[in-house]
């Protein structure tokens, strides 16, 4: 499938992505209870395998942990939205939300549970910033948390296929920890989301 | 003396209900909290222990049943309890889903300022 972007679409997606984002970001940030810098988030179509080695390279970490949801709307559009980051930072992100006077036990204990919470938050704060924008309504799965390499996450067994990507990159400079968020769109869900960036953008 | 405050608390996440239940014993000292993960869990609780809760501090986003429809049951069994939707979905959709079963609707991630707004539906 071939997808031809003009400059203004392209654009109007990137604003599409802030927008969701910079929501998600405030709310980690209250979550973790410290500031939480965001890059300018990027939009690319970009192969599966590529997109892993990437993360793999900008996270200096072959495996991920990753926490995602499927959503999908009462129109066409759907998307995967997934909260990446190294799987040795996992442990400091749940302390950063418990707190630090939380024992180390307890922390194990509630890391499975503390992070799927993280990523509930984060990733139904983007889908309700797309589904007002759109004026749709989006409904998504619970949130699944897992750990592996990064090409075992994002190929899905097609690790060819061409997917739209916008991505952001979230960190939290006190504690020197970085991630990205990441919508995962396939072919069939990109024509979908143009047609509702044209209509909300009047493109 | 007034009755203390009765207090339910309806989230999957352990997490999530260790937090709610600290701000609610930080800013309601004498509230009495009662916690279940699942809507199933919560009217069984309800249910058992004869419970009339002042207040039901509901996630919106659970396996099962999800907080608005539990929230329905609870509205019906116990007109008098006040229901408090916590999410982080603050489509508009969900906004008019609630506020249609008369439901209130505040936004995750829980911190002091939203106990303090859902304590404001008992007059905490």
């Amino acid at each position: 499938m071939l997808i031809d972007l003009s400059e203004i679409e392209l654009d109007a997606l990137a604003e599409t992505f802030n927008l969701a984002l910079g929501e998600a970001a405030a709310m980690f940030s209250a979550m973790v209870h410290e500031e939480v810098a965001l890059s300018v988030p990027t939009v690319e179509l970009i192969r599966r395998s590529d997109l892993a080695s990437e993360l793999q390279a900008s996270l200096h970490s072959s495996r991920l942990c990753a926490i995602r949801q499927e959503f999908e709307s009462n129109s066409r559009f759907r998307t995967n939205i997934m909260l990446l980051f190294p799987e040795h930072s996992s442990l400091e992100i749940v302390r950063c939300m418990l707190g630090d006077s939380t024992p180390i036990e307890q922390l194990t204990e509630l890391e499975q549970d503390t992070l799927a919470e993280v990523g509930n938050i984060i990733m139904n704060s983007c889908m309700s910033s797309l589904a007002n924008l759109f004026g749709i309504r989006m409904t998504g799965t619970l949130p699944q948390v897992n750990a592996e390499d990064a090409h075992g996450l994002l190929s899905e067994d097609k690790p060819q296929e061409v997917i739209l990507v916008a991505s952001i990159s979230m960190t939290l400079s006190a504690h020197n920890l970085s991630g990205f968020v990441l919508f995962v769109m396939d072919p069939e869900a990109i024509e979908s989301l143009l047609e509702q960036v044209r209509l909300a953008f009047k493109i | 003396m007034a009755n203390p405050t009765t207090i339910l608390i309806v989230d999957d996440s352990r997490a999530s209900r260790m937090m709610i239940s600290a701000w609610l014993q930080k800013l309601v000292p004498d509230a009495l909290l009662h916690e279940a993960a699942n809507g199933a869990d919560a009217l069984a609780l309800l249910e058992s222990k004869a419970l009339e809760p002042d207040l039901a501090i509901l996630d919106k986003n659970m396996p099962g049943m999800d907080g608005l429809e539990l929230a329905a049951h609870i509205g019906q069994r116990h007109p008098a309890t006040q229901r408090a939707l916590l999410t982080a979905n603050v489509q508009d959709a969900t906004r008019r889903d609630a506020a249609a079963i008369g439901v209130h609707f505040f936004r995750k991630p829980v911190g002091e300022i939203v106990i303090r707004q859902v304590l404001g539906l008992v007059g905490r």
